[in-house]
């Protein structure tokens, strides 16, 4: 994996990266308030 | 279309109208966007123009024991007086569980204020009645909580957020309320390690220098959940009090980052609307809150219900007569959900409002929040008061995924992968 290091915040970067996720529970999400569960990704 | 934004020197590629972004090769890039781009588009229509109520706000009561200078209702509402009977809010669950069920889920009722305790009996009355029906929630200021209400809560799962604006009991007290701090503290620790705990703190200019040390403070006692919100100007002692937007971010940078180490370090401790706006980029349809998007969540995923039964799209438009959706009592949740009172708000999106329209980050900040901005400039369609607030926190959550923080955050086990290069 090629990795790039930024000299003022000394912190080592990927330089090639994309990704997207989705809530792996129906019902989680969107709800507004912080219903905390375990399919919560808080 | 794929635009660019630099962080720390690196090129972010981002396309504003799916939140897609990558960094590293420009025709890598493009070749997984145009592969995704299809199903990332229907993924925000979805997430944006979904109307489907999921949540009751219920003001049980007007009454509040305490005077926060920020209160976001407005005095001629407090001072009304009115407590929900048993009968009333009764009746509300009702009409809720019937609406849900005929959706197929199970719904939420989160009892909000003025001080939702001021009416315990009846709440925690329904609650007993109904949690096998209904997820419950309760934000309060504390003050009346006992520790055989801490174990009710804890054994009837019901989410309590707790509000605390400072580590500094002089600082706390002087916003909520003599007595305050040491009864929150007490509290807390009734409430240690409970799952469906999380502390709310309200940013105005007394304490914003003081969220990274509020965060310390939570750490320590436990607390795996935390709400740092900007105060909504919508009255005008909240006004007066909203912090300068850049200062305010890099104070609540500061707190950001102390999570994060802290985290590293062994136990989890989350700034929810951080990992609200992380979320935005990397899986906007799991997010959790809702405010910042674009229509917001008021009126098509919640709406609010005062203690007459009035009922608005989001708290903060409550009393603003011409955001109402009528009567929860005389009307269905359908005809409430339907109200042109409602329709305002959930036909407003940043498209109309042309700064915001060529801003890179229109669809993770999505301009919050219309009933502050309608208060403070008698029209919804401008860009948010907090507008570099969110800039430069949305950036620094860019800067969290290029230093690999992203699962210090936000937690892996809830979601999957849609792609990746």
């Amino acid at each position: 994996m090629q990795r790039v290091v930024d000299m003022n915040n000394k912190n080592e970067y990927k330089v090639e990266m994309s990704y997207r996720m989705e809530c792996k529970y129906r019902g989680a999400g969107l709800t507004h308030y912080v219903m905390q569960s375990e399919d919560s990704p808080f | 279309m794929l635009q660019t934004i630099t962080i720390d020197d690196v090129e972010f590629k981002i396309d504003p109208e799916t939140n897609f972004w990558g960094i590293g090769d420009q025709k890598k890039l493009e070749g997984l966007y145009f592969s995704v781009r299809k199903e990332l588009i229907e993924e925000m229509q979805n997430l944006r123009f979904c109307k489907d109520i999921i949540l009751l706000y219920v003001n049980p009561t007007d009454k509040c024991n305490a005077s926060c200078p920020y209160c976001y209702l407005p005095q001629n509402i407090k001072s009304r007086g009115k407590n929900m009977s048993y009968a009333e809010l009764n009746a509300v669950i009702e009409k809720a569980i019937e609406f849900f069920e005929s959706r197929g889920v199970k719904g939420s009722i989160v009892f909000h204020g003025s001080e939702p305790l001021m009416n315990r009996e009846n709440i925690f009355r329904v609650i007993e009645d109904y949690h096998n029906e209904l997820h419950f929630g309760i934000q309060t200021n504390g003050m009346l909580l006992a520790e055989e209400d801490a174990e009710f809560i804890k054994e009837k799962r019901v989410n309590i957020g707790i509000s605390l604006d400072s580590p500094d009991e002089v600082t706390n007290d002087a916003l909520r309320g003599q007595g305050h701090f040491s009864k929150v503290i007490e509290t807390l620790e009734w409430l240690s390690r409970y799952r469906g705990l999380n502390v709310v703190t309200t940013i105005t200019k007394h304490n914003q220098r003081q969220l990274a040390d509020m965060v310390r403070f939570l750490h320590e006692r436990e607390v795996s959940l935390c709400l740092i919100n900007p105060v909504r100007g919508t009255q005008k002692g909240s006004l007066a009090l909203r912090p300068e937007p850049q200062e305010m971010a890099k104070d609540f940078i500061k707190a950001v980052d102390t999570a994060i180490e802290l985290t590293k370090q062994g136990r989890r401790i989350v700034i929810g609307d951080f990992a609200n706006l992380l979320l935005g980029i990397i899986a906007p349809s799991a997010r959790v809150l809702m405010c910042d998007i674009s229509p917001c969540g008021a009126g098509r995923r919640f709406f609010s219900v005062t203690a007459n039964g009035e009922c608005y799209p989001c708290g903060e438009f409550i009393g603003m007569q011409e955001f109402t959706g009528g009567s929860i009592f005389n009307s269905t949740i359908e005809e409430i959900s339907d109200s042109d009172g409602f329709r305002k708000v959930m036909s407003r999106t940043v498209e109309w409002i042309a700064e915001c329209n060529i801003c890179l980050f229109k669809n993770i900040c999505g301009a919050p929040c219309p009933a502050e901005i309608y208060s403070t400039d008698g029209s919804m369609y401008k860009k948010s008061y907090y507008c570099d607030f969110y800039r430069k926190v949305i950036e620094h959550a860019l800067r969290v995924i290029l230093r690999g923080d992203t699962w210090h955050v936000l937690r892996r086990s809830a979601l999957r992968e849609k792609f990746s290069l």
